[in-house]
């Protein structure tokens, strides 16, 4: 479903010059859960910025889902971002001035979607999600746990073909934590593709492969077994 | 330390040059309109507030039945006051107006302004400091005269002017007395001259100012119960007697009261139309003025305030380093404010800049002469400045050093909702005056160019008139003139009337029609005046030379004469009575031979009165009201015609006047000056208004599109277009506009109908204006906001994802 070959990324300043990614080549097929991780500055949230068409890269091929998109222009990621890809950040970034019902819809406003069948589905997104009784509830009146579980709510909505989340836990406790990754584990279950970028090991084995980066490049990956690293546990 | 605090500010500064431009100019903009108010409003206050006497000295005026203030009193008022009111101490009486002549001056005569007549007493009254001479002997005989240093140097040269003798209005004078006028008084003549002999007259005639000294603690109060016993016993006893009415209905019907105007308050708080020879300030003005200045800087500052504010979010950074390397608040607060009042010595020191700019133009436009070298009021205004720049320099401080330190270096700003209402109610009030301004232009526009280009009935093109400035010989020196200045090829015709286009009228009586009498103007002519004028005759014929009664009995009526009598549908032949007559025609049975068609003569702030139109030759005094001649001269060689008409006039009829020719349509332009002015003053407020108001919301949209900008790259990233972001950020600021734009329609309607009912000859109110000012507000807002928010929507998606 992804295939990126030789990806630069370069960040300049006036005077500094940053290779933020150095000829990464990845490939994810569809129905995997990818981890990402590395230490502070190696590249990984640059790589889930491309792959989540936030941003492009200087030079390199990527491939999504059949489709180049590395000299894609803005507007171009940006209608190709809206249907396909769903996102989950570290710190939400929920609007606070709109209620649970209304931040889960907003994706589905901006695909067209009719008021209806809006409707219908973020009722059903949030029931799935176990969050349906708040959906009239303001952000900032919900746990860190119950945020982060509506902006998986939202990730999810338009049934996109790629999840992107980017440090999902970071910013729970251990037990929200726990019950974020068990929700992405479910959606993994049921056949989404999932790509995460975490610091937690902990977290990253709940996926089926992780992918370790420095200094831009990809250093080491492994397959993980499930079943096994939930007995660990 | 004071060092890198101006290192940090400037180089913030560059980063933000047009946040600190907007700053700039919209308090720069404050301060010069509160300055220039404060200094209209300083001169206008400066009035007789030098005079010694401010406190005792008190003019009568007088209150008619029918409502109006007649600034003048009768003669005959000062001396009973001072014999029955044992508080008045002293009277003085004057006329109401300047007068101007030729002095005769070592066998010279000099065309002389500002002269005026009085009793004997005027410098108890008027203390100039006298530099020659005394206060007490011009008192002593009334050919005594006391003139101005400036004009004794004028006559005189370095010579002494006392004991010398000049002469004007076929009189002599010994000059006893030379003064100078220090500030401003009620009057500022260059020459004071006296009554042959004390006034006489009667308790009905009101044609002199009268001034009254009241003993020291006495109230204007007492005075005004004394004078109503005054009054009831001279005036209205004997009246009521002599029309055998009660004196209760005498009262009702044609009582007068009078009452006492603090010298010191007439200029600005007469309730008279007259305020002297100085004039009358207008304190309405400076009222409405004052209100819009302060409202100005009120607005400025928030403006100031918000884009700070805005601006102060940007450097949260710097604040959290600062305080975790251990700077005290008290140290962030005093820094923040220095920066900003910085700015504002800026703005103060260009206000001053702008103001000394635009001073001559106003002193122009308002017929002033003021300087800003005031030292008094700079020094206030700058106390303002202080205060004005602390205030706006603390609120963005405290915001600012409240920043939690942790929390911002994590990169954590809170957003405050804080007074996000009191700003938009702002924003809505700027909205609103920038749409009443607007509005008001454009019905203002409406009305002065319905004025300008309305028919009047007449033509003043290339018609210039020429002034009389002597008395003698009027008449046969227009007959002279006029026989000869047509020689002249450029000259088409001359004429002449007794109703000065653009003035006022010189005579009106009773003409009446059977038993049907109506107030009506008398405007005697020659007889080419109406076809020179171009004015229709709608029925029957103008007046002719070669018929002779038409100079006797004949009189022309105009249509509002006609129909007010009720002889509209077949006026010709009637016979009518004027109210007035002389041995040479007493004026009865009068024959309508024409009925002018209508046309304006006093301005469109007046009715076409009721007039009829007599020959000059109808009744001898009548010549008496020939003042003015009017020329009709060809478009080519202006120039040289009118050379040509002044020096026929200088050597023929008036040596060693002023010549002023002034073409007609300029005269009757006069009549609707005033609204001109009020044309100009809107347009200018209404620039100035909207100018800050599009910094304001400038400052606005900066401050809140900034604290959405999160909110922009959720939106975004979730697939919201462009269009899709624009719209969510414009429409706040589209809501407040329209809010805005419905409570604009009924304040704008009712002070507009308001002002246009100052005219006779109107607009209705238009309907477009309340069209077209939502319209441009909106297109405003779309232009400054949809600028702000497009930047908005080409954010670093990246950077506000990942930081709250």
């Amino acid at each position: 479903m992804i295939k990126i070959n030789d990806l630069v990324k370069v960040y300049r300043t006036e005077e500094v010059e940053t290779t933020a990614l150095n000829k990464l080549s990845l490939e994810v097929k569809e129905g995997e859960f990818v981890s990402i991780m590395g230490a502070s500055g190696c590249g990984k949230s640059t790589l889930l910025n491309i792959i989540g068409l936030l941003d492009a890269p200087n030079s390199g091929s990527y491939d999504f889902d059949g489709i180049e998109v590395a000299n894609f222009n803005e507007k171009q990621r940006a209608s190709l971002r809206k249907a396909n890809i769903g996102f989950v950040f570290q710190n939400f970034n929920l609007i606070d001035e709109l209620t649970v019902f209304e931040n889960v819809e907003l994706p589905l406003i901006y695909n067209n979607v009719k008021s209806s069948e809006r409707k219908r589905r973020v009722n059903e997104i949030l029931e799935r999600i176990g969050i349906a009784h708040r959906a009239k509830h303001y952000p900032l009146q919900l746990s860190g746990g119950q945020q982060q579980r509506v902006a998986v709510a939202r990730a999810l909505v338009t049934n996109p073909k790629l999840i992107l989340a980017d440090e999902p836990t970071g910013n729970l406790d251990s037990k929200s934590g726990n019950d974020v990754m068990e929700l992405l584990t479910e959606l993994h279950a049921t056949g989404a593709t999932i790509i995460m970028v975490t610091h937690s090991s902990y977290d990253a084995k709940f996926s089926s492969r992780i992918i370790t980066l420095k200094d831009g490049e990809v250093v080491s990956e492994k397959q993980n077994e499930h079943k096994v690293d939930l007995l660990v546990q | 330390m004071i060092q890198t605090w101006f290192k940090i500010f400037f180089r913030n500064s560059k980063k933000n040059w047009l946040n600190i431009l907007v700053n700039i100019l919209g308090l720069t903009l404050g301060f010069a309109g509160l300055l220039i108010v404060l200094l209209y409003l300083n001169d206008e206050q400066s009035y007789n507030k030098t005079n010694p006497n401010k406190e005792d000295v008190y003019r009568v005026v007088h209150k008619m039945a029918s409502g109006d203030i007649w600034s003048t009193s009768t003669n005959i008022e000062g001396p009973t006051y001072k014999e029955e009111i044992p508080e008045v101490e002293s009277f003085y009486l004057c006329n109401s107006w300047y007068s101007d002549g030729l002095i005769k001056v070592k066998g010279k005569d000099i065309f002389t302004q500002g002269i005026l007549q009085g009793e004997p007493n005027f410098f108890d009254f008027f203390p100039f400091d006298v530099v020659e001479g005394s206060a007490e002997s011009f008192k002593k005989t009334r050919n005594n005269i006391a003139i101005s240093e400036k004009l004794a140097k004028q006559f005189f040269g370095k010579e002494s002017a006392i004991g010398k003798t000049i002469n004007f209005y076929k009189r002599d004078f010994i000059i006893t007395t030379v003064y100078k006028i220090e500030g401003k008084h009620y009057v500022m003549p260059k020459v004071v001259f006296q009554y042959k002999k004390q006034p006489e007259g009667h308790w009905g005639n009101f044609s002199n100012n009268l001034f009254v000294k009241l003993s020291k603690g006495t109230e204007a109060k007492t005075f005004n119960e004394k004078v109503k016993d005054v009054w009831h016993k001279h005036s209205v006893l004997p009246s009521a007697k002599n029309m055998s009415i009660t004196p209760e209905e005498f009262t009702q019907k044609y009582g007068t009261t009078a009452y006492l105007e603090k010298i010191g308050d007439i200029r600005l708080h007469t309730k008279s139309n007259d305020a002297g020879p100085e004039g009358k300030g207008n304190y309405q003005l400076i009222v409405i003025l004052i209100s819009l200045s302060i409202l100005l800087i009120i607005i400025s500052c928030v403006n100031f305030i918000n884009l700070s504010i805005a601006s102060a979010t940007q450097r949260a950074k710097e604040v959290g380093v600062k305080k975790t390397l251990g700077l005290s608040k008290a140290s962030l607060v005093r820094q923040y404010t220095l920066e900003i009042v910085t700015q504002s010595i800026v703005a103060f020191l260009l206000s001053l800049i702008l103001v000394e700019l635009v001073l001559p133009s106003f002193n122009d436009f308002m017929k002033k002469d003021i300087s800003i070298l005031q030292f008094g009021l700079l020094s206030q205004l700058t106390l303002v400045a202080i205060v004005v720049s602390v205030v706006i320099g603390s609120i963005p401080a405290f915001y600012l050093s409240r920043f939690k330190s942790v929390e911002v270096l994590k990169g954590n700003i809170s957003r405050s909702k804080q007074g996000i209402f009191a700003r938009n109610i702002m924003l809505g009030l700027q909205f609103l005056i920038s749409g009443f301004f607007l509005t008001g232009s454009i019905i203002i526009n409406k009305q002065v160019n319905y004025m300008m280009n309305k028919d009047l009935g007449f033509n003043g093109d290339q018609i210039v008139m020429i002034s009389f400035n002597k008395f003698d010989n009027r008449y046969k020196n227009y007959l002279l003139a006029k026989q000869e200045l047509v020689k002249h090829p450029n000259i088409e015709a001359v004429t002449s009337n007794s109703f000065i286009i653009g003035g006022g009228s010189a005579s009106s009586t009773n003409f009446s029609y059977k038993d049907v009498s109506i107030q009506s103007n008398s405007n005697a002519l020659d007889h080419n005046y109406l076809d020179v004028m171009n004015v229709d005759i709608v029925a029957g014929r103008g007046l002719q030379d070669d018929i002779a009664s038409d100079t006797i009995k004949n009189v022309l009526i105009n249509e509002t004469l006609a129909s007010a009598l009720g002889i509209a549908d077949n006026p010709i032949g009637k016979k009518v009575d004027a109210g007035f007559g002389g041995p040479d025609n007493d004026g009865k049975n009068l024959q309508v031979v024409g009925v002018v068609k209508d046309h304006h003569t006093r301005g469109l702030v007046n009715k076409i009165p009721p007039t009829f139109y007599m020959h000059w030759n109808s009744f001898d005094w009548m010549r008496g009201n020939l003042w003015k001649i009017q020329v009709k001269i060809k478009p080519n060689n202006i120039q040289e015609t009118l050379e040509f008409i002044e020096d026929y006039w200088k050597q023929n009829v008036e040596q060693g006047y002023p010549f002023n020719p002034e073409f007609v349509d300029k005269r009757f332009a006069k009549t609707y000056k005033k609204y001109e002015k009020q044309q100009t003053i809107f347009f200018i407020l209404t620039s100035v208004v909207i100018l800050v108001s599009l910094l304001g919301l400038f400052a606005l949209a900066t401050l809140t599109i900034q604290q959405r900008l999160k909110e922009v790259a959720i939106r975004k990233t979730l697939g919201a277009s462009i269009k899709e972001i624009m719209y969510q950020l414009i429409k706040s600021f589209l809501k407040i506009t329209l809010i805005a734009s419905v409570i604009l329609i009924p304040v704008a309607y009712y002070f507009m109908q308001n002002w246009l009912e100052n005219f006779t000859y109107r607009i209705e109110m238009p309907l477009l204006p309340y069209i077209i000012t939502p319209i441009v507000l909106i297109v405003l807002v779309f232009i400054v906001v949809g600028i702000k928010a497009y930047y908005a929507t080409k954010v670093d998606l990246i950077k506000y994802l990942k930081f709250e």
